[in-house]
């Protein structure tokens, strides 16, 4: 009786130890930024042996470079020897995908982009089913719902909002609809201003007649907000309800890369904040 | 002491080069295979036997990946370099390579309405097919703007080849414009070129353009010698210029276009092999057209191995080693070509 009982606790122990090798030897290529920040909010950045060009590690991680996601070398990919690979709908060519679906011992996942909290958490599931991470998981997918929360409490309703994105400081593009910036502007409740696909250019003074009454405003500039990078070049869009009321805000363009991503909604929800604080500040007067 | 060896002994050298390069080419790669078992995982693939030791996903390698691009590298490499001497001794002008009447702006052209206009979806078929009808279009317009009474003029071809191509890049200016960032990047690397995609109807495709235009251009290497000494000495000779013009531009124009649709845009093949060739063995066109195929075959397959090793596990586009180091050869050349335009 007390051998076996000994004999199981040892099968077990022995298991154990097989599934945290296991868990060791995971060797995982992320091809979408998004999954790249799933995978390093998780804590699992340390497997990472292959990102895409648009993901971003901090400079610790030294991870090898693949090019471009919808242009991937299937026998690049390989070398690698992953077991996992995670990428988006847009992976490609097909050839490429094709390879990677056909190798045996190589699991790949693909994910729908993420344009709002559900779905992120969506993926969150999905990729922490596939590393077996759902403690860590539960833990970001709490944070994401919180976050969420407060994002849709922001009394924005209504209003008109312009998204912004000025990336060499002088061009304006406003982000129209099937961008991160729209996506944004509706987990906030407001509605986006620009009634066209894609980024486009947009002069200040036709931004001056829009009329916007919140302006988001991105950029990758670190030594000044990009809202004080935007009036300074611009002052006559103080002129705009955005600018009397004090509602125009900041988010840093390079959280917005990877579409909708626990960072980005993070970013969002700051947004949130600030422009709730706005709005006390306004209505107090 | 190359140019007292016979055709035969020179085509025998640079086959059995291009057979080297080619083995070089499928054992080598992103993923460390030994040589020897990708060599036999080859001879396993063509009769059937077992004798290689590697996994099933390394024979796929092997097969669907390091093959194909090999193949599909040197098949454009020798049209790309015929359709350069041909195009240089049809214009009399060392500077004139395939892009020249053309098919390059219009290829573009053509890619950058499918991928811009057209669902990411419908890429893979789109692109090339759009591609192959642009190049087509462009070059046949072009040649009916030089078309007159008194024949087809060549500084009408190139003089129209400009005002197409500036037609063509402010179209694509403004494709650009209103692409997204996704479009944008695809149509970027499609200019860049690449044999990495190939199916198997592309290479059955791209093989008979080859065949078809070496055999093609062949026949026409003797009167490709008369225009040489100018169109009317030729026209004394007995050609027909008008009708070899026209036929051989629009048997070149539909060879790049298959191998533009199939790889992008791969420039400086065209413009540099045919003179390195005749570094080598003089401008005889019965010499030069075989010489130049083998030896366009040759440095594109080099410059794909190379655009695969130099920056593992990505890959360089070929396009952009082809310019890399065609650019300064173009460069040397002009310098030498100084004294003829004063």
């Amino acid at each position: 009786m007390r051998s076996i009982s000994t004999l199981v606790a040892a099968v077990i122990a022995g298991l154990f130890t097989l599934s945290h090798n296991a868990a060791a030897d995971m060797r995982i290529i992320s091809t979408d930024a998004g999954s790249t920040d799933i995978i390093r909010a998780l804590g699992e950045a340390d497997h990472l042996v292959g990102i895409d060009v648009t993901s971003s590690l901090p400079p610790q991680y030294h991870v090898a470079k693949l090019g471009y996601h919808r242009q991937l070398s299937a026998e690049g990919m390989l070398s690698l020897t992953p077991n996992i690979v995670i990428g988006s709908e847009h992976m490609g060519p097909p050839s490429t995908v094709e390879i990677i679906e056909k190798s045996q011992g190589i699991t790949l996942l693909q994910l729908p982009t993420a344009h709002n909290p559900k779905q992120i958490s969506d993926n969150i599931h999905a990729i922490a089913k596939l590393l077996g991470k759902s403690q860590q998981a539960n833990v970001l997918l709490k944070q994401i719902n919180q976050q969420s929360a407060a994002i849709s409490g922001t009394h924005i309703v209504g209003q008109s909002v312009a998204f912004i994105l000025q990336m060499d400081g002088r061009s304006l593009r406003m982000a129209g609809k099937h961008t991160v910036g729209d996506d944004i502007i509706h987990l906030l409740g407001g509605d986006n201003i620009a009634d066209y696909t894609n980024y486009q250019s947009i002069s200040p003074e036709a931004l001056l007649a829009l009329q916007p009454q919140i302006i988001i405003v991105a950029n990758r500039n670190d030594t000044q907000s990009p809202a004080q990078t935007l009036l300074s070049e611009y002052p006559l869009l103080m002129h705009t309800p955005a600018g009397k009321n004090n509602t125009i805000v900041s988010i840093d363009s390079r959280l917005l890369v990877a579409g909708m991503s626990p960072r980005a909604l993070a970013a969002v929800a700051t947004l949130s904040q600030q422009l709730d604080q706005a709005a006390s500040a306004v209505a107090s007067q | 002491m190359i140019k007292n060896l016979p055709l035969p002994t020179l085509i025998a050298i640079l086959c059995a080069a291009i057979f080297a390069i080619a083995l070089l080419s499928v054992s080598r790669g992103a993923m460390m295979l030994p040589a020897s078992q990708s060599l036999l995982s080859l001879w396993d693939q063509l009769i059937g036997s077992h004798y290689s030791d590697l996994a099933d996903y390394q024979h796929l390698v092997i097969w669907e990946l390091r093959l194909p691009r090999t193949l599909l590298a040197l098949m454009i490499g020798a049209v790309l370099a015929q359709s350069g001497a041909v195009m240089q001794g049809l214009f009399r002008n060392p500077l004139a390579d395939p892009g020249i009447i053309g098919s390059s702006s219009g290829a573009a052209l053509g890619a950058a309405l499918a991928i811009i206009l057209l669902p990411p979806s419908l890429q893979a078929f789109s692109t090339p097919i759009a591609a192959f009808v642009g190049a087509l279009v462009t070059t046949l317009l072009i040649f009916k703007l030089a078309q007159s009474q008194q024949g087809t003029s060549v500084v009408m071809l190139l003089l129209a080849g400009i005002a197409v191509g500036a037609f063509s890049g402010a179209a694509m200016g403004f494709l650009n414009y209103i692409a997204d960032d996704q479009a944008l990047r695809d149509l970027t690397l499609w200019q860049m070129g690449s044999v990495a995609t190939a199916s198997e109807t592309t290479l059955w495709l791209c093989l008979a353009a080859a065949v078809v235009l070496a055999i093609y251009f062949q026949r026409n290497a003797q009167a490709l010698n008369a225009m040489l000494l100018g169109e009317a000495e030729a026209r004394h000779l007995g050609i027909d210029v008008e009708r070899v013009k026209m036929k051989l531009i629009i048997i070149t124009t539909i060879g790049i276009g298959i191998a533009v649709s199939a790889s992008g845009i791969i420039g400086f093949v065209g413009l540099v092999i045919p003179h390195l060739v005749r570094m080598l063995i003089g401008p005889d066109h019965r010499y030069l057209l075989p010489l130049s195929a083998l030896l366009g075959a040759m440095l594109l397959l080099s410059a794909d191995i190379a655009a695969r090793l130099l920056l593992p596990p990505a890959e360089l586009p070929v396009g952009l080693l082809t310019a890399v180091l065609g650019a300064p050869f173009f460069m040397v050349l002009l310098i030498q070509q100084r004294k003829n335009f004063i």
